[in-house]
């Protein structure tokens, strides 16, 4: 187990790595490092995947980093659900929905979702303290958790990928509205969270072979039909 | 000896979270400074004198790599021991921190103990 408590290995014993000396850097200090047993995807460098092994890594990744999150930060254990996969605009259309962007050889949005009232249990869980009704600290505290859950699937991910950016979160309370993401698939992972229902979805497509940074779901016109 | 920390982190609630943090381990705290991002950071240490810094990486204005450069860079601060606490958890951003001289490095999310463990042999 890393000294930080970083991530636990995956139920597929088989794909624990077997990289050591991977962080014989030198200058970094052993404490500093993870565990090669904890990331079983480091040193099997698989820059290009296809669609479905990113969402197969995004699932997995997503339910290591939604349970360790909650676990450490919060003491409250949650429990992933069936996995979807849908186009268009999966989140609900009430509640707090928080948005956190990735860029990099992969680009999209992650987001979690929930309903006020557990918006109000998570937050009182991280801060602390009690909330009844969603203020200014229940949405800094779900922009936080929203943070470090898709940051750390940044991380699991990027040792496939390379490196990737993280965006500042937003987060959105409210009723009747709906979000539209302009292209790519989200993989919708469902946790039951103190009896009520947590969503953690996320939506990556591989950037422009190009090497252009384009947004997800737009065109630039300079490639538009491009091959 | 009670120690004034500096604690940097454009979410006011992971600042909430290390102040409680630092007290259930039991560190001995004076006084706890706040900011929200390394310029702010960087005004309170003009102002005021410490002796810990617990910082976040990624932070609009100026990043924690940004002010760990600044504070590394200034006499007068060089001498302050720095940990970034962070989501960052990328080894290129690790070995950056190290390179400019972060005296430790834990990853949201993290434990009291965890903070302790790092606390102890700096303070």
């Amino acid at each position: 187990m890393g000294q930080h408590g970083e991530y636990r290995g995956l139920t597929d014993a088989n794909e624990t790595g077997t990289n050591e000396g991977s962080q014989s850097n030198g200058s970094l200090p052993n404490s500093w490092m993870f565990d090669d047993d904890d990331r079983p995807w480091i040193g099997k460098e698989k820059v290009t995947m296809s669609a479905e092994e990113m969402q197969e890594l995004l699932i997995r990744a997503v339910k290591q980093s939604t349970t360790e999150v909650f676990g450490t930060m919060l003491g409250i254990e949650v429990e992933a659900g069936e996995v979807s996969a849908t186009k268009g605009s999966p989140a609900p259309t009430e509640g707090v929905v928080s948005l956190i962007g990735l860029a990099g050889p992969w680009m999209g949005t992650g987001s979690l979702s929930c309903n006020p009232q557990l918006a109000c249990k998570i937050s009182g869980a991280l801060m602390m303290s009690e909330y009844t009704a969603v203020d200014e600290e229940v949405l800094d505290a779900i922009a936080e958790v929203t943070n470090m859950v898709i940051g750390n699937v940044k991380t699991l991910i990027e040792e496939q990928v390379g490196s990737m950016g993280l965006s500042i979160p937003t987060v959105i309370f409210g009723r009747n509205f709906s979000t539209k993401s302009a292209g790519g698939s989200w993989t919708v992972v469902p946790f039951k969270c103190l009896s009520e229902n947590l969503m953690v979805q996320v939506c990556l497509v591989k950037s422009s072979e190009s090497g252009v940074l384009s947004r997800v779901g737009f065109t630039n016109p300079q490639f538009a039909g491009a091959t | 000896m009670a120690l004034d920390v500096l604690l940097v982190d454009d979410s006011a609630a992971i600042r909430k979270i290390l102040q409680r943090v630092l007290n259930q381990a039991e560190v001995p705290l004076g006084v706890i400074y706040e900011a929200g991002d390394g310029l702010e950071a960087l005004e309170s240490l003009k102002k005021n004198s410490v002796d810990l810094i617990l910082s976040d990486i990624n932070m609009p204005n100026m990043d924690g790599i940004q002010m760990l450069s600044a504070i590394k860079a200034n006499d007068a601060w060089k001498s302050i021991p720095v940990i970034m606490i962070t989501t960052e958890g990328s080894q290129a951003k690790v070995m950056e921190a190290v390179s400019l001289g972060a005296a430790g490095y834990v990853r949201k999310p993290f434990t009291a103990d965890q903070i302790k463990e790092k606390l102890t042999g700096i303070i």
